[in-house]
């Protein structure tokens, strides 16, 4: 049977699909798609097309209902969705950002080579697994008070730092220094802060985890030269956001935004993208309250970097410093942003929301740090447990055509359930040890989801991204040890 | 794609990246309460029945509000969850007392994570209003599609 979207959908270049406006009555903007050919034969058997055309519902959206080649099914946006919307008559949607705020991840550096793990990785991920918790309902060994968590909630990565979690020059390699200066804790419901109040430098589950790699192809040896990295490099990756804060945070203004549609008189197709006027009350509390959310898991991952060092200094028995751990960046994928664009020949602030999308910013961009000024942002693109990750730097196409944005994963492909019972009969941990990639995992459901055919080829999503011009590849990281929630 | 479930009281719905219920009542009371067994199942990967030791059960009051019967299952299911998250406990039971279009109290019974015979195994992080409907189908049976996401 032919899918319809063969016929609704139209190609602009080798990577990019429209959808016009006119396939639904209502859309605002054309949608559009960055897909390989491959990559568009399995998103169109998604129903994450229809969720990039509901996407152009939103009040005020400008350009296109963008969508990323890891584009998949989310609820209200599709995973991978990009969105921008006008400050004066546009829409902030909750549904944009997602339950998971400030989900993002972040790339540590180190000196060491493969050779120095031989015999330590065991020893290593044991060390970090006992040291981070992780899993579902996982709880932090920080116990604050309301006051210092309202700290937390306004000074995000600059919290954690200043209590000695971290380096200063880690919030230089944070996006937006780890803080988002409108945060208002004062907004904060109390089952957000009791959700959030022992979640603090938990890793979480799903599909968060905490992974030690090894640079093993460099594209472009003098970008990753000035990121600190190398072919042979050991890195390590985290990917967490906001934990409970985050998603009760998201839950209460899910529930004023259902409201607002009716009072603002927004029609919509699908309720979970209910939002708000950006100038309105409940658009301007959402945001806030979101940037607490992001602040949280800015701090969040701090507190983790720290431990990760501390572990790392324990086992190699020689200083954070001689180990080189720096921090390379640290980037959200779910978030929405007031950011300056060029739009129609002028220089306008716009919401940017990434849903599952990443900030990829070119060279010479005011709010990159120095040491990137030259060769434009670090993108961090994780894969699957069992194939590879990248990092990228943001090209000036990117705002150009994506407000600034590139994709931020691998994509799921299959569900949780279908994961499942593909593994049925198998022994994941053993399949990954024989290729050389250890893996302590809490859950074995966990681990079950989380196989390497759950996902797209992360490869060929950021060749995507690399052949159009958004983002270009610097290295490829191939995992060496695993810890799942 | 609907799995089908034994227990007739919910179906599970298969999402790309979250998962969902399709949930079955005869009354509105009975799918609001097979809701939330629905959503403890998938927390637990089981159907959680309450355990004999009443002396581990603890009682909790629910009273959710909302302006529609459709709202008014998000904010049952949610205020579930956040008792769940919070007070680390897995619900067994739940009588509901009052309940109309717009408000539902109820008492459920529930017990430490530490104290139960199930597992948690899948974190929830919320109720979404992706897809989200309630109906009588043409045997009079009350229907909802929710999907969570985790």
């Amino acid at each position: 049977m032919k899918n319809k979207w063969e016929e609704v959908l139209i190609q602009k270049g080798p990577y990019i699909w429209d959808i016009p406006k006119e396939y639904r009555s209502g859309m605002l903007v054309d949608g559009r798609i960055y897909a390989s050919q491959s990559l568009l034969k399995q998103i169109i058997n998604d129903q994450a097309p229809d969720q990039v055309a509901n996407v152009a519902f939103l009040p005020g959206i400008v350009g296109y209902s963008l969508a990323m080649p890891d584009i998949h099914w989310g609820y209200g946006f599709p995973i991978g969705g990009v969105a921008a919307t006008r400050l004066d008559d546009g829409v902030i949607s909750p549904g944009g950002v997602g339950f998971d705020i400030n989900c993002g991840v972040r790339l540590i550096r180190s000196n060491l080579k493969l050779q120095d793990l031989k015999n330590k990785m065991n020893q290593l991920l044991e060390a970090l697994y006992k040291k981070i918790p992780s899993g579902v309902g996982s709880e932090g060994i920080l116990k604050l008070n309301i006051a210092e968590g309202k700290r937390v909630l306004a000074e995000g990565a600059q919290w954690a730092v200043e209590q000695g979690f971290g380096k200063k020059e880690d919030i230089t390699f944070t996006e937006e220094n780890g803080k988002m200066s409108q945060a208002n804790p004062d907004i904060i419901s109390n089952k957000a802060i009791q959700r959030g109040a022992t979640q603090l430098g938990t890793l979480g589950s799903g599909n968060h985890f905490l992974e030690i790699q090894v640079i093993d192809q460099v594209y472009q040896p003098e970008k990753a030269k000035q990121m600190g990295l190398e072919e042979g490099t050991i890195t390590i990756l985290v990917h967490t956001g906001s934990r409970g804060f985050g998603h009760q945070v998201c839950t209460d203004h899910l529930s004023i935004m259902q409201k607002a549609v009716q009072k603002y008189h927004i029609s919509l197709p699908d309720r979970q993208l209910a939002c708000a006027p950006l100038n309105s009350p409940e658009g301007k509390n959402y945001y806030q309250a979101m940037c607490c959310a992001a602040n949280f898991a800015w701090a969040n991952r701090q507190c983790i970097t720290h431990w990760i060092r501390e572990i790392f200094e324990q086992i190699f028995r020689i200083s954070q410093e001689e180990l080189g751990l720096n921090l390379i960046y640290d980037v959200a994928h779910n978030i929405a942003k007031i950011e300056v664009h060029q739009f129609h020949d002028s220089k306008v602030k716009l919401c940017v929301h990434r849903k599952g999308a990443t900030r990829a910013f070119p060279p010479q961009h005011p709010d990159l740090p120095p040491k990137y000024r030259e060769i434009g942002q670090p993108v961090l693109i994780p894969g699957d447990m069992g194939r590879c990750s990248f990092v990228l730097v943001g090209n000036e196409k990117a705002m150009q055509e994506t407000f600034g944005s590139t994709c931020h994963g691998a994509g799921r492909v299959l569900s949780r359930g279908a994961a499942k019972k593909e593994v049925r009969n198998r022994n994941i941990i053993e399949e990954l040890r024989a290729r050389n990639i250890m893996v302590k995992a809490r859950s074995k459901e966990t681990l079950a989801e989380e196989i390497s055919e759950a996902y797209k080829d992360v490869s060929e999503v950021v060749e995507v991204m690399d052949q159009s011009g958004i983002s270009s590849k610097v290295a490829r990281m191939r995992p060496l040890g695993v810890i799942k929630g | 794609m609907i799995r089908k479930y034994k227990n007739k009281d919910f179906e599970l719905v298969d999402h790309t990246a979250d998962i969902g219920l399709k949930i079955y009542g005869k009354t509105k009371e009975e799918l609001f309460i097979n809701a939330a067994r629905g959503m403890f199942y998938l927390v637990t990967g089981s159907l959680v029945t309450p355990i004999n030791d009443k002396s581990l059960t603890k009682y909790y009051t629910i009273e959710s509000q909302a302006s529609n019967i459709t709202d008014l299952i998000v904010n049952w299911l949610n205020d579930l969850l956040y008792i769940h998250v919070t007070e680390f406990v897995i619900f067994d039971d739940y009588i509901i007392h009052n309940m109309t279009e717009e408000m539902i109290t109820a008492q459920a019974e529930a017990i430490k994570i530490k104290d139960s015979p199930n597992q948690v195994l899948q974190e929830i992080k919320a109720v979404t209003y992706h897809n989200l409907c309630i109906y009588q189908n043409q045997n009079g049976r009350w229907v909802a599609n929710i999907v969570f996401d985790i």
